[in-house]
């Protein structure tokens, strides 16, 4: 066998992959990368989102953004509490 | 307006990077069979090329912020197919050590392939005969078509080494094919 012949036959060694490949890489990709949801960014705007809302939600149930309506003691009162605990 | 099929591979890489995914679909319809035939002429296993071939693509999109368009898209794909092919030749010489017997190789020999199929086969077998360090030589050099520059940069070996590997790896594929795989006789 000549180097010429092995060399010509050396440059068929071409191989290539079934017709859906690029479509499954896409798909591994997909699943591989982090949910958009976790992403840096996205999780920052998530909870400042969250926290927005509670903020909304406490002054429309309490009409104000007291330390007491949020952490929601504002209509707690200490003695009807205790007298209605004895009175039970 | 181009059409994705007509851009050049950085204009596909640049519409990828502002959101454009289908254009690395495109990437990959281009260079999938550089892949191919990086990760199975180093492998010889169908379905380890195939790993690998997604592996590449995927750290391919992964890097492509990083990617900073010196080299060519193909070159740049060549090189992580060859660093993730002999990664996984060292994996399996931990693993499940392997070889290609003469009893294998006569399977081929013997199977009913076309002629051309049966020697594509039979070069791959004496491929997968050779060290590693002439075979990705080989491959790149004479089945890729680098040149030696090319070659030795995607190694990252010096080019001296690149000539010295390809005339003992040619020799010696010679000898393996010829002495062993009896490959004038197909």
């Amino acid at each position: 066998m000549s180097t010429h012949k092995l060399e010509n036959q050396l440059k068929e060694q071409q191989y290539t992959f079934y017709a859906d490949f690029a479509t499954e890489v896409l798909e591994g990709i997909r699943r591989d990368i982090t949910p958009i949801f976790l992403r840096p960014r996205w999780l920052f705007l998530g909870v400042a989102a969250s926290v927005a809302l509670c903020m909304i939600s406490v002054y429309m149930q309490d009409g104000n953004l007291s330390i007491e309506a949020i952490l929601g003691l504002s209509e707690y009162n200490e003695m009807a509490n205790y007298y209605g605990y004895v009175l039970l | 307006m181009k059409d994705k099929f007509s851009n050049t591979d950085f204009e596909l890489v640049n519409k990828v990077l502002n959101g454009d995914d289908s254009c690395f679909e495109e990437l990959i319809n281009r260079h999938q069979s550089l892949v191919a035939s990086v990760a199975m002429n180093m492998l010889g296993d169908w379905d380890e090329a195939q790993e690998i071939g997604h592996q590449v693509f995927i750290r391919f999109y992964k890097s492509l912020s990083k990617f900073k368009q010196e080299a060519k898209v193909s070159t740049y794909l060549t090189r992580i197919s060859m660093n993730l092919s002999l990664n996984a030749l060292k994996r399996r010489k931990v693993y499940a050590p392997r070889s290609y017997t003469l009893e294998h190789a006569g399977l081929v020999y013997q199977s009913d392939l076309s002629t051309d199929m049966a020697n594509k086969e039979l070069i791959n077998k004496g491929l997968q005969m050779l060290e590693e360090k002439h075979r990705s030589v080989v491959t790149l050099r004479m089945i890729q078509g680098y040149d030696t520059i090319e070659t030795a940069n995607i190694l990252g070996i010096p080019k001296g080494t690149v000539l010295s590997r390809l005339k003992r790896g040619i020799a010696k594929l010679k000898v393996i094919l010829i002495t062993d795989l009896k490959y004038e006789h197909t």
